[in-house]
């Protein structure tokens, strides 16, 4: 039986000044990077990994910053959530990212946890991707080949996850920052979830983002989390509302069509019927906020 | 509460051990250090049913590590609960045994000079495994014939062969039952479930143990049950008990989890004695979920009833799964039948009880002993019995519990005394008043997505095991108490506290008593050589037992000391009275009607040492004879959202018979706790087991057990309490107890008001959102279009 | 291969070497024997391992010791004063918030980092302050009263310096 009193595998701490550094450490077999630790450290605890090599990406300048350039939003890999949670820029013009920071955790988890490794974890069930679906974020990746200097390259947030525990990045390859175009006029965000009780993993959470058009809807994104084996887009519902006019149940009828988007199961958390049967009412609340926050009516 | 008044009595003090709390200085198991310690690891299996083909322990023994098997231990059968007296004790035990039973069954430990070294050692050990069949229902289990979980166990010590895993069976009948149900008008019958809830006490379960060279052990454990475990290991470890000393150590929680001598207590010392050095022994919480759990039920439950609502007859068949091992389930089996029994006259019963073994955790006490789960369905079923025959729930309640002047069947069947105080009658009616009883919601009438439901309970639980005349449970304590030479006081005595105040009560009293400031008297630290036997803090017997023992020792100590006093104050000693004089930090002894004719408490006995007439002194063991229940009654206003399943707790008011209260903030907070670890069991705490891989399914990582947080509850101004006008005459001045009482009638009343707001009944427990969702669609479907309004689970007669 | 680090744990420097797994809980109680911070569940879910970490709430059983090099430490043992007890253990103490008292440093620990910040919460923000903390005794409304009538003293006392 494991204990999550010791940690018994034996590895090496590398703590590098400069992402650079970092990455030529990261390019061995082996190594992994360690960041809050919040995940890392349980992961280890439990044998469900034996790195022999960490490398402490917190502490690195060039991943410790949140900032706005070009219209974006950027967010380093060692940014803390309790800092990204309480910056101002964020809170300002990214209420539904906050709100899904807010329910991680404790207080505790959110001063030591980073956005990127919460991305990097890819539960089914993460609180944060399917916000940063709906809000188009892209997440910039680097590695480095050598005496080459650092390699990036950025993909959409979509295509970053491959399965449950699973991601794109190989082996050498880390988060450097994660990018949200700052929303348009005339648009809205929101999430919404549920769980068992306030400190819990999600049974089922959902983000919807609207951009409207008087009143009609210009464009739907609505992504859920904890339905799939990855978090994921509705494109059903999408479809079903773009360039439609706001009214006569019209987000009810949208969010009916979740089913055709999902693919729960039973788990130690909730069961697929139960997902099934709140999942469009999530889908329906998260859209009714948006469209609010967008300045629509009704 | 009394309306009497006290010096220290029904007031708040800080409590003793406050300080030591809020500074980190408190010495729980998981703090002893001692110089040369090793760290222990057990070795638990990875497979719920098996044995050992063969293991090897070079792996381990490379790095140094000290190693203990099967063969290695005592392999002699017994039950780590030694609360039943010998003849009614089951022994299925062996401290460790290569014929594992459930995952996380320990069957070998090591012991290094780390942790971490001790943690490699573990993992080094080889073994392979005989896979046996196992099982994890009590179909399951009932219908094997071979390859059963326990082949052979005793009973006290004759050997009883185990047929179909049924560990043991009971069975109780008052009166005459078919006559009693020919007599009914109406009769309810339902199938109750109860979770099998995980203690989860803050501190995952540890000792520490020193042989000492005298061939003797001293002992650092996590328990509630010193005496117990001093005896058992003496017997186990053939070592006089003289030689045998546990230390009493505060624990980080323990809600019955400690009644019994925890395997690693054993397996600690057996590594220590192995070693021939210290060593310490800390489960992870991983191997504290597989470990210990609460009493899992399933019942039905029938009781008849005529139409102005007496009770005629009830019959109850019971299967309870007890997992791996015997933690005294026949006294599990008959406190149900008790508990039943004490909650409403009835005047024909049928009660069997069968308790089957799974390859699961052992289940043993928790909070309530059977308790919450016999009246989750007892007070259901009075609720609807009332709806049936058109009463008022309070009513039908208040017309037939067993109070003033009844008998009580404090532990079973076997410990009844005379019911003398009774507070039921205020509890209902003024707990009715607060929440606003005649303004709840009609569930029929409502409609929309939020509905709100209010729901009354009522229990008690047993103060203590004592009752005229012995049954098959233990109950005393000992007590010395002395007056120190500057008038402080020493309490001595190996009763223990788990937080709820036990001590700082045993304290007051005795403050009171002598008429001494609360500061001067001390809680001295205890250990089995320096006091007698004392049965453990269970049954909610701190108070009334264990301080009322306390008190009666003090007043032993007073007469003695009073008779100095008269001898220096001229005066006869009956004429002599106590006072405390705060602003002087004295205890003053005058005589009554002659105030001016006094001395202090210091100088009596400073003259009795320099006379050399001694310290006033006693010491003795006080067995109470009688068990009082502490009545509680839950109301409980909740919030039920018909698209999510999801209930929010809005508001509760508790009422407790506890007689005189003493400590009034602590025992307040034990009803805010007995709500919210009750709350939980009704709403969502539960373990359950994957039959493919034997585990649980939350791995034993509290990721996934969850318990409500601050954020799930209401908030303090929504909780409100009070206390009945009693006073308790066979208590230590007037007291009885609260602790178990405080959480037993929780789930039926979170019950009761979701059925009051959504109309159903839910029978099972826990109420999940997904349980009350699925009901909700059901009765929507049933219904057509229309709203949900009719109960559910009522069945028609 | 061990590390060298600086501990600076109540406004005390501790050198020492440390292996990389060694985790920062186990660093503090069994080589500093600063034992008031607590071990509960091992995976970040109970709070008692709750430290301050430079002045915010963090687990020391997620953290490895090594990230914690040249970072200020407050634990428990680091709130009593010149033997004068700290509003908030004052308070827990008055308010009946200590029961079996396992899991009282660590919310102490969290709430001093909510009164640092917030000297003046509501119920709800202290909720949410205490929320990775979990008690099992208390049902939380006394802890909940606690950390409020702290609040008043810790407002009172600042009304009166200055």
């Amino acid at each position: 039986m494991s204990s999550t009193r010791v940690i018994s595998v034996d590895f090496e701490c590398r703590i590098p000044r400069k992402l650079e550094e970092a990455l030529e450490a990261l390019n061995e077999e082996g190594s992994q990077v360690l960041a809050g630790g919040t995940d890392l450290l349980n992961n280890i605890k439990i044998n469900a990994v034996k790195p022999s090599r960490l490398v402490y990406v917190l502490g690195i300048p060039e991943l410790e910053f949140i900032s706005v350039e070009g219209g974006r939003l950027i967010v380093g890999a060692a940014a803390l959530l309790s800092d990204i949670e309480h910056n101002r820029q964020v809170v300002s013009r990214f209420p539904a990212l906050v709100e899904a920071i807010n329910v991680i955790g404790g207080t505790q988890i959110r001063n030591m946890a980073t956005l990127a490794g919460n991305l990097c974890n890819a539960s089914p069930g993460a609180d944060t991707p399917p916000i940063l679906f709906v809000l188009d974020a892209e997440v910039e990746i680097c590695w480095t080949n050598g005496g080459t200097g650092a390699q990036r390259s950025r993909l959409p947030v979509g295509g970053f996850f491959t399965g449950p525990k699973k991601t794109v990045l190989k082996q050498g390859q880390i988060v450097h920052s994660v990018s949200i175009p700052l929303p348009p006029e005339h648009s809205g965000a929101a999430f919404r979830r549920l769980a068992r009780v306030s400190l819990d993993i999600a049974k089922i959470n959902c983000a919807a983002y609207i951009e409207r058009d008087g009143d009609t809807v210009h464009e739907a994104r609505i992504a859920l989390g904890s339905v799939a084996p990855t978090p994921v887009r509705a494109p059903t519902i999408e479809k079903a509302l773009d360039g439609r006019r706001y009214g006569g149940g019209l987000f009810q009828e949208a969010a009916e069509l979740v089913e055709e988007d999902i693919a729960p199961i039973d788990d130690v958390r909730s069961t697929a019927e139960y997902r099934r049967q709140i999942a469009s009412l999530l889908v329906r609340e998260a859209l009714q906020e948006a469209w609010r926050r967008s300045g629509g009516k009704g | 509460m009394s309306d009497k008044t006290y010096y220290f009595l029904g007031k708040d003090f800080p409590r003793k051990e406050g300080r030591a709390r809020v500074t980190g200085r408190e010495v729980y198991p998981s703090d002893v250090v001692l110089p040369g310690m090793l760290y222990g690891k057990i070795l638990r299996s990875p497979r719920p049913h098996a044995r050992i083909k063969s293991i090897d322990f070079s792996g381990a023994q490379k790095l140094g590590a000290v190693v203990l098997a099967p063969n290695d231990t005592p392999q002699e059968f017994f039950n780590v609960r030694q609360v039943s007296v010998p003849r009614s004790t089951y022994k299925d035990w062996r401290i460790l045994s290569d014929h594992v039973r459930q995952v996380g069954d320990p069957y070998a430990a090591v012991a290094a000079e780390t942790e971490e070294l001790a943690e490699q050692a573990a993992e080094a050990v080889q073994v392979e495994w005989e896979l046996l069949p196992a099982y994890f229902s009590i179909e399951e289990a009932m219908a094997a014939e071979d390859n059963l979980i326990h082949d052979k166990v005793y009973l006290q010590d004759k050997e009883i062969p185990i047929q179909n895993n049924i560990a043991c069976t009971r069975e109780v009948t008052e009166g005459d039952v078919d006559k009693g149900f020919a007599e009914a008008e109406v009769i309810v019958e339902n199938e109750f479930v109860t979770p099998r809830v995980y203690h989860c006490q803050v501190e995952p379960r540890g000792c520490t143990c020193r042989p000492e060279p005298d061939g003797g052990i001293t002992v650092w454990p996590s328990t509630q049950a010193l005496h117990n475990t001093r005896i058992l290991l003496g017997q186990l470890f053939d070592i006089p008990l003289n030689k045998v000393n546990v230390i009493r150590i505060t624990g980080g929680g323990h809600f019955g989890s400690g009644i019994h001598t925890n395997p690693v207590i054993l397996i600690t010392v057996a590594l220590a004695l192995k070693a021939g050095k210290p060593v310490k022994i800390l489960q992870s919480r991983e191997e504290d979920l597989y470990d210990h759990c609460r009493y899992p039920t399933r019942y039905t439950l029938k009781i008849g009833a005529k139409k102005d609502g007496t009770l005629t007859a009830g019959q109850m068949k019971a299967w309870v799964d007890i997992g791996s091992h015997h933690v005294q389930a026949l006294a599990f089996l008959g406190v149900l039948a008790g508990w039943w029994h004490s909650l409403y006259r009835l005047p024909n019963m049928r009660y069997q009880g069968v308790a089957v073994y799974t390859n699961k955790a052992p289940t043993c006490a928790m909070q309530g002993y059977g308790a919450p789960q016999v009246t989750f369905g007892v007070e259901t079923t009075m609720t609807i019995l009332a709806e049936k025959l058109n009463l008022d729930p309070i009513e039908l309640r208040a017309n037939n519990y067993v109070g003033l002047g009844e008998i009580f069947w404090g532990q079973g069947p076997t410990i009844r005394s005379l019911i003398h105080s009774d507070g039921v009658k205020e509890l209902l009616y003024t707990g009715a008043e607060k929440i606003g009883w005649d303004k709840r919601p009609d569930p029929k009438a409502q409609s929309g997505r939020l509905r709100r439901g209010i729901g009354v309970a009522r229990g008690f639980h047993t103060s203590g095991t004592g009752a005229p005349v012995p049954g098959e449970v233990k109950d005393f304590t000992t007590v010395q108490v002395k007056v120190n030479e500057d008038g402080s006081i020493d309490i001595l005595t190996a009763l223990m506290d788990h937080g709820g105040g036990t001590l700082d009560a045993a304290a007051k009293l005795v403050a009171e008593e002598f008429g001494v400031p609360f500061d001067k008297v001390g809680i001295s630290p205890a250990d089995t050589r320096s006091t007698g036997y004392d049965v453990c803090t269970h049954a909610t017997r701190g108070v009334y037992c264990g301080a009322g023992a306390v008190l009666d020792v003090a007043q032993d100590t007073k007469k003695i000391l009073l008779d100095y006093a008269s001898r220096i104050l001229n005066a006869p000693a009956d004429s002599l009275k106590t006072r405390p004089d705060e602003a002087e930090n004295e205890g003053i002894i005058y005589v009554e009607g002659m105030p001016e004719k006094n001395i202090t408490i210091r100088e009596v006995a400073q003259t009795a040492m320099n006379n050399d007439w001694g310290t006033a002194i006693s010491a003795r063991s006080v067995r109470k004879v009688n068990c009082p229940p502490a009545y509680t009654t839950f109301f409980v206003e909740v919030e039920v959202d018909m698209e999510t399943g999801m209930v929010r707790i809005l508001r509760v008011v508790a009422g407790s018979d506890a007689g005189t209260v003493i400590n009034p903030a602590l025992a307040k907070g034990q009803l805010e706790g007995g709500f919210y670890r009750g709350a939980g069991m009704a709403l969502l705490e539960d373990t359950d087991y994957d039959p493919k891989t034997g585990q649980l399914t939350n791995r034993g990582l509290l990721t996934d057990y969850k318990m409500l947080g601050a954020v799930d509850l209401p908030d303090p101004e929504k909780f409100e309490i009070f206390f009945a006008h009693t006073y308790e005459p066979t208590g230590p001045m007037g007291a009885k107890g609260i602790g178990e009482a405080a959480l037993n009638p929780v789930p039926a009343a979170v019950a009761a008001a979701i059925h009051n707001a959504t109309g159903i009944w839910f029978t099972k427990l826990p109420i999940l959102p997904e349980d009350i969702l699925r009901a909700v669609r059901e009765e929507r479907k049933r219904d057509g279009k229309k709203a949900p309004g009719k109960p559910q689970a009522v069945p028609e007669r | 291969m061990k590390t060298a680090i600086t501990l600076n744990v109540n406004g005390k420097e501790y050198p020492l070497e440390v292996k990389a797994n060694e985790i920062l809980l186990n660093v503090l109680r069994d080589r500093l024997g600063l034992m008031g911070t607590k071990y509960g569940c091992g995976i970040g879910e109970c709070g008692d391992c709750t430290v301050l970490l430079d002045g915010k709430a963090i687990l020391s059983c997620q953290s490895l010791a090594f990230t914690a090099d040249g970072k200020k430490i407050t634990t428990i043992e680091g709130l009593e004063h010149n033997g004068s007890l700290h509003p908030l253990q004052q308070a827990f103490i008055d308010e009946g918030a200590v029961q079996c008292g396992y899991c009282t440093p660590g919310m102490i620990l969290s709430a001093k980092a909510l009164l640092d910040t917030k000297p003046d919460p509501s119920d709800q923000e202290i909720k949410q302050a205490i929320r990775g903390n979990f008690c099992r005794c208390t049902g939380y409304t006394n802890i909940i009263r606690a950390i409020k009538t702290a609040s008043e003293k810790i407002k009172d006392q600042g009304r009166k310096q200055t």
